[in-house]
């Protein structure tokens, strides 16, 4: 791997310059309508809270008051668009919903307490609208010139960024020039996944349901295979960049090479720039002609078929192969998951849940059963 | 920040460490990055080709001034 001197490279040029290098065309976020900008102090059990809306001075609020300041700037659950937490401080998700837990379920913030635990159980997915932690979505979208561990602090963002106010409406400066650039692509997937996510979490708390309460089996396990989902399908929109593609080949998590044929039809062999590629036997792969930055409008779809070190070089056996033959120079990278086929994926799951008889449920071995399919059986099956 | 500036004591740390078994420290590092005529050394190549392809890059998509 060589990705810490490429970085390294980018760190001494965003010294020279002081200006910071960006790892990204795009914007890490998607489109956020209803932005707040948050952070909370604990002192000797009292809560402190500071927020701000855009175009809306910052106003500060204490104890219960605190609450009731969100309630004011739209974290309700009657909102029409899901709003978004911006934070800059990990501890202030912790601390509001240490706060909306100790609300009286029957009281007037109720409404409040239950957006803040939505944003709880948002928090960790990757790429949504939900919540968004300003200093790892700055390490997403620059490096600057300092040394790493100086990027995990939200001031040395402002310093980079030139934003002057340290308080929420400096987090709002920072949002802004976080999103001045198109989103990247599948972002609007997992927006759609948020705003599913607060639609049904609206209707249960218009029925009545208790946030508060523990997750049940099949909530906690169908939660696991969405926050999977939305990780694999975050790491897919980031190799959409091209900025980010061009990273990438330095952890192996994107291929160069040149092309060559390989020996039956529909076949061909890669013959790689370097060692390190993460690729497997099994995993699908999109190519094109040209370097990782490019933006090709044509690419072949293939599978790892064979891996092998020949002369000192590694070499891709690729399947169902249509790419060039003759010695051109390619890239490779991990085709994206297609998001319809991982939202079936997630409603069948809920359904095995939801059916007593299931043998999920009943913790059965499902037995194999193996008869013909008719072939446009399968070519429906593929479609979905 | 938009005044240029040389890399400070703790980038210049992090850096040589980084830079170990190379044949590098920083300021032929910068010079290797910001030069193509600069020859790497010999066990250095690797590293050399990285550096030289990160700072290019951010050359290439300079940030803006705010």
């Amino acid at each position: 791997m060589t990705v810490e001197w490429f970085d390294l490279g980018q760190r001494l040029h965003a010294a020279a310059t002081g200006r910071p290098a960006p790892r990204l065309l795009h914007a890490p976020l998607p489109l956020l309508t209803d932005p707040v900008a948050v952070r909370s102090r604990s002192a000797r059990g009292r809560l402190t809270v500071t927020a701000a809306t855009p175009g809306r001075p910052a106003a500060t609020a204490e104890g219960t008051d605190a609450l009731a300041l969100l309630r004011d700037l739209g974290v309700v659950m009657n909102a029409v668009e899901p709003p978004t937490l911006v934070t800059d401080d990990p501890a202030t998700l912790p601390l509001l919903v240490s706060a909306a837990r100790a609300t009286d379920p029957e009281g007037d913030l109720t409404d409040v307490a239950a957006a803040l635990g939505w944003w709880a159980d948002r928090d960790d997915f990757p790429g949504g609208l939900a919540v968004v932690h300003l200093p790892a979505a700055c390490r997403r979208a620059w490096t600057t010139g300092t040394v790493p561990e100086d990027e995990r602090e939200p001031g040395t963002w402002r310093t980079w960024l030139d934003v002057d106010d340290d308080g929420p409406v400096g987090m709002l400066a920072v949002l802004d020039r976080l999103t001045a650039n198109p989103p990247l692509p599948l972002l609007d997937v997992l927006a759609e996944d948020d705003t599913y996510s607060w639609g049904r979490a609206q209707t249960e708390h218009s029925q009545g349901w208790n946030w508060r309460t523990p997750d049940t089996t099949s909530r906690a396990a169908t939660g696991l295979r969405a926050r999977c989902d939305a990780a694999d399908l975050f790491a897919a929109a980031l190799l959409a960049d091209p900025l980010y593609r061009q990273r990438a080949v330095h952890t192996g998590h994107v291929v160069t090479g040149t092309a060559s044929a390989g020996e039956s039809k529909r076949s061909g062999r890669i013959t790689c720039a370097r060692l390190d590629a993460r690729l497997r036997v099994g995993n699908a792969v999109t190519g094109w002609t040209g370097p990782p930055g490019d933006t090709a409008a044509e690419r072949f779809p293939a599978t790892v078929a064979g891996t092998e070190v020949a002369a000192g070089r590694l070499v891709l056996t690729l399947s169902g192969y249509s790419g060039p033959t003759g010695g051109e120079p390619v890239t490779l990278a991990p085709t994206a998951p297609n998001p319809h086929t991982m939202r079936q994926g997630r409603s069948r799951y809920r359904r095995l849940y939801a059916t007593r008889t299931s043998w999920l449920t009943t913790g059965r071995t499902p037995t194999p059963m193996r008869r013909d399919v008719p072939l446009e059986v399968l070519v429906a099956g593929a479609e979905d | 920040m938009s005044t240029a500036r040389r890399p400070d004591a703790r980038l210049r740390e992090y850096a040589d460490r980084l830079l170990t078994g190379t044949g590098l420290t920083l300021d032929p590092a910068t010079e290797l990055a910001t030069d193509p005529a600069v020859p790497a050394p010999a066990n250095g190549a690797s590293a050399a080709a990285a550096l030289r392809e990160g700072w290019t890059l951010a050359a290439a998509h300079l940030e803006p001034t705010p």
